[in-house]
């Protein structure tokens, strides 16, 4: 800024005095404390956003993932976690009994699906002896989930061992993110009953939520002459706290507790059968601890603990032989089990185009069933991972990563993924992809010795294979994501090839000394002693697609189809003789293989909001037949429809600072009557289900 | 200190050979704080001065009341306060926003009607925030607002002022911290992008990590009111810097100089763009170049006018 003299000399004498103002020494009564000051445009705030915290968005991701937010889950009208999974293209959710969900994606299950790396907050909740999750059982309510991801596909660099179909990431609300304090309850028919309470507070430097909820409903309705007892009840804690001592230092600390029971079995007087009338009991716990530490230039580390506890107890009497009344079979099915893990994580940005995660960790896993395992049983396993997200050019980007674990077998792997992304455009982008990923064998298909004294004698169910090879998945896709319009409706696309080598899976087992079902007096293949074998090889191929349509402010609609086949090949020779157990048996699953996931499958949700704190939900499910591998019965074509309608009384949505307020929603699941379904099992046969949920908070 | 020093002793040479000649203006700068922008305020202000090839003179002065002074500058809030009730010099207030600017002549002006006074806001006018929405962002129209008691803005103008442009205004009060949260997720719901106002009330340190988080994680962008913002994490900030600011008041002071006449009080004319391209990127959300911004900004208030 110049100064243009006009005439004679220009001089300014600028007084420079610093005057440091006490607030004393303020006119007084001038400034209320309240008053309008540059202070709110001058305070300083510490990095919160920083580098592990920023996550990439759906069209630079390197695998395809699927996020069901906080909205979806409550037009979805889901009481349960494993219904939410509904939602994601091509996943499998079926049940055995009420209490016992089987979420898989690529079919291939048993009871015990166990092929994908589960995550809550970064614990992992698949569980040993069978490595499956314990979904009815998990510490955690429903309406703590702030999001859920799905990796559809391997992840080992980014989200550990055991994704070789997939990664469910479900991450809680946290700390800050509680109501005040709430209540609510849930009745309707097939016994629905559930109550829940929150509270939370944030301040300065702390920030609590913290949950205590109970659940219970009768299960499924009987099939026909099926009888299915699968009431269950359980009752759970679940705390999350935040503690900041400085600006760049966060410490989160989760704690829950849960107690469940469901029944099964049924009244029987079959001689020794063992699955009578009785209810499980499950205990859970776990208590996480990590600490996250931001530097100033905006690199974070992260060290994490955490220890998950559970003891599982289905004790029962097994159907006295061959006299009732008589000396009775005392079965003690008890498994306990206590994980602990610690990760360190640093997450850095190396320069504006690239940033860098690596880490390491451990895992400890002890495993303590007589029932399933001659004797105690601890596995540590121990990981290095690195992913590398590097922006080539402002339009493409390349993520590379691997994972080099060392298995409990003592079996090192490297999981090593690669995938470019290509903005084609501002709103589409284009991904390549491959990856490997690893299942190591669990601890009951290594060791399992699963076998109880009935009156005829020792039975065996289950026999480790002593030695087995990890499941290894090479996963290839081209992938497309789009937005479609200004309002962000979004299409995502894919075709993946996928290959899983060295499937274990069970085969019959002949073991000296035990009973023989195929011998007299059993001569039956139906509760054929079962081994574990590298059995053989599948290839998937396949087409994904999810359109979310941004219908108007309050309008959101989200489609899914997947459209899926699969191929199996049996590997290795026969070890069993033919005449002591049938041709038949060998091989039995590669023949229907191709069976084990639906054809086509599709679902559908609708969030519709409306004027006066109305909201609606309407959920459209389908799925072709599916024959899980472990059933003798396939599984129909399932069409179920879901409708939610909610009416919010009070503050959150007219406006007036969400001083408290109420809710009320009616859902009724499974809606056309006329397309009741039978499950995974065939017992477990769907019909109508109404409830009503009502919330106040204060 | 060394700087100040040096200025001191050349302030001291400049007064030796300069004080005594006619026409000089003495100008006092008052600081509310020696906190970084009031140095970089008046460090530039001085050198805006000096560059302007004048004589500069410092008479240096521990109180209000002393050495002939012909206009106060105060920086910041409490200076231009304590200005204002202790003295009847003319007074140009810098780096105050409009709000707190207003009140100080609601208490100043009945007491002396006569009295030079003027002001360069810190505040942005609210129409250069909302052209700056509609061309940083021109898919997201719906601008969502937190406000409380404390809250010094006319909620009405400015809904018709971003309705007149072809967006609406979603405006939540907060009554209290404790609800901060619940107000927060109501206001997401339906906005596009989250705009930070200047309310201590709301946007505290305390409750910045919060803001931040949730509506990251509700990808619903946060507009803040600076470069800190934008540091935490907000994906953009226009604001005036102190450097900017003290340009604007020295032509002020040279304008004085020769018309001994205060300009009315203004809104910066400079202000800066800050973005934060790393959480851009994770929300998917592609900046305009910062030229591209402005060019729109241009073009449309040459349409409004």
């Amino acid at each position: 800024m110049g100064l243009n003299a006009q005439g004679g000399t220009v001089s300014i004498s600028a007084v420079s005095i610093i005057v440091l103002l006490f607030s004393g020494l303020a006119a007084p009564g001038v400034w209320a404390a309240d008053s309008s000051s540059e202070i709110d445009f001058l305070q300083d705030f510490p990095v919160v956003l920083s580098a592990s915290r920023l996550t990439q968005p759906v069209s630079e991701t390197p695998s395809a993932m699927t996020v069901i937010d906080r909205k979806m889950i409550d037009a979805s009208g889901a009481r349960s976690i494993p219904e939410l999974f509904r939602l994601v293209p091509g996943m499998y959710v079926g049940y055995a009994d009420g209490h016992t969900p089987v979420v898989s994606y690529r079919g291939s299950t048993d009871g015990y699906a166990r092929r994908m790396q589960v995550l809550i907050d970064g614990r992992t909740v698949y569980l040993p002896p069978y490595g499956h999750v314990s979904w009815a059982e998990l510490p955690l309510d429903i309406g703590d989930i702030e999001r859920v991801e799905v990796v559809r596909g391997p992840s080992a660099a980014s989200h550990g061992s055991n994704s070789v179909q997939g990664v469910i990431n479900i991450l809680t609300r946290p700390a800050s993110a509680g109501p005040k304090a709430q209540v609510s309850a849930v009745r309707g028919g097939g016994g629905i009953s559930d109550v829940s309470a929150r509270l939370g507070n944030t301040s300065e430097n702390w920030d609590y939520r913290m949950t205590v909820a109970s659940r219970s409903d009768h299960g499924f309705d009987n099939h026909g002459a099926e009888e299915m007892n699968d009431d269950s009840s359980s009752k759970l804690m679940n705390i999350r706290a935040a503690y900041r001592p400085t600006g760049s230092d966060s410490i989160d600390f989760q704690f829950g507790y849960g107690d469940s029971a469901g029944v099964s079995g049924k009244p029987t007087t079959i001689p020794d059968d063992w699955d009578t009338l009785r209810e499980a009991k499950t205990l859970s716990n776990f208590q996480q601890l990590s600490w996250l530490h931001t530097t100033p230039e905006n690199s974070d580390v992260q060290l994490s603990y955490y220890h998950i506890g559970q003891n599982f107890k289905d004790d029962r009497y097994a159907v006295p032989n061959p006299f009732p009344g008589g000396p009775q079979s005392w079965i003690a099915d008890d498994v306990t089990v206590h994980r602990h893990e610690i990760e360190l994580q640093h997450t850095l940005n190396t320069s504006s185009a690239n940033r860098v995660v690596w880490g390491t960790g451990m895992r400890y896993d002890s495993v303590n069933s007589p029932i399933n395992l001659p004797s105690p049983v601890t596995w540590k396993e121990y990981r290095i991972f690195a992913h590398d997200e590097w922006r080539m050019t402002p339009s493409s980007l390349l993520n590379t990563g691997a994972m080099v674990e060392r298995s409990p077998l003592g079996q090192t792997r490297v999981s090593p993924r690669i995938a470019y992304n290509y903005h084609l455009a501002a709103r589409h982008t284009l991904r390549a992809s491959t990856s490997v990923a690893y299942r190591n064998p669990e601890m009951m298909e290594v060791s399992g010795d699963r076998r109880y004294m009935l009156a005829a004698g020792p039975y065996l169910e289950l026999k480790g294979a002593g030695e087995l090879s990890p499941e290894r998945t090479i996963a290839r896709e081209i992938g497309y994501v789009g937005q479609m319009d200004d309002a962000g409706s979004t299409v995502d696309l894919r075709v993946y090839h996928d290959r899983i080598d060295n499937i274990i899976w069970v085969d019959p087992v002949l073991v000296a000394g035990v009973i023989n079902p195929y011998l007299p007096p059993f001569n039956s293949s139906s509760d054929i002693p079962l081994s574990f074998k590298n059995d053989f090889s599948a290839t998937y191929n396949g087409f994904e697609s999810t359109f979310n349509f941004k219908l108007g402010e309050r309008s959101n609609l989200t489609a899914n189809y997947a459209h899926q086949l699969v191929r199996a090949v049996p590997i290795g020779s026969l070890t069993l003789t033919p005449l002591v157990i049938p041709m038949s048996e060998f091989y039995r699953y590669a023949d229907k293989y191709s069976k084990t996931v639906p054809l086509n499958s599709a679902s559908l949700l609708l969030a519709q909001g409306f004027s006066g704190g109305m909201r609606m939900g309407v959920g459209y499910y389908y799925q072709d037949r599916v024959n899980v591998l472990d059933r003798t019965e396939g599984q129909p074509i399932m069409r179920r429809l879901d409708l939610k309608m909610a009416k919010r009384f009070g503050s959150s949505h007219n406006h007036d600072g969400g001083a408290g307020g109420s809710e009320i929603a009616l859902v009724i699941q499974n809606a056309l009557d006329d397309n009741s379904y039978s499950d995974y099992n065939p017992a477990a046969f769907s019909k109508r289900r109404i409830y009503l949920a009502a919330a106040l908070e204060f | 200190m060394p700087r100040l020093v040096t200025s001191l002793l050349f302030c001291t040479a400049a007064l030796l050979t300069t004080a005594a000649q006619a026409g000089t203006l003495n100008v006092r700068l008052i600081l509310s704080d020696s906190s970084a922008p009031y140095r970089q305020f008046a460090d530039s202000f001085n050198q805006a001065l000096a560059a302007g090839n004048a004589d500069v003179t410092v008479t240096e002065s521990q109180t209000i009341n002393g050495s002939t002074t012909d206009l106060i500058v105060t920086v910041g809030m409490k200076a231009a306060e304590l200005a204002a009730s202790q003295t009847g010099t003319p007074v140009l207030a810098v780096m105050i926003p409009r709000a707190g600017y207003e009140e100080l002549l609601s208490q100043v002006a009945p007491q002396s009607p006569a009295r030079t006074i003027s002001a360069i806001y810190l505040d942005q006018p609210w129409n250069r925030q909302i052209e700056f929405l509609r061309a940083a962002l021109p898919g997201r129209r719906r601008i969502g607002l937190l406000h409380s008691p404390n809250t010094r803005i006319d909620i009405a103008r400015l809904r018709r002022d971003i309705a007149e442009r072809g967006g609406s205004l979603v405006a939540q009060p907060v009554r209290s911290t404790e609800r901060l949260h619940s107000s927060l997720e109501n206001v997401l719901d339906g906005s596009d992008v989250l705009l930070a106002i200047p309310d201590s009330m709301i946007y505290s340190s305390s409750n910045i990590r919060n803001i931040l988080l949730t509506s990251y994680r509700r990808g619903v962008p946060l507009i803040g009111l600076s470069q800190s913002y934008v540091n935490a994490g907000a994906l953009y900030a226009v604001f005036s810097t102190p450097e900017q600011l003290a340009e604007q008041a020295s032509s002020s002071v040279v304008s004085y100089f020769r018309t001994m006449r205060l300009p009315g009080s203004q809104y910066p004319a400079a202000f800066t763009i800050a973005s934060n391209q790393q959480v851009a990127q994770s929300l998917g959300i592609e900046l305009p170049s910062r030229e591209t911004i402005r060019s729109r900004m241009g073009k449309a208030k040459e349409n409004g006018q």
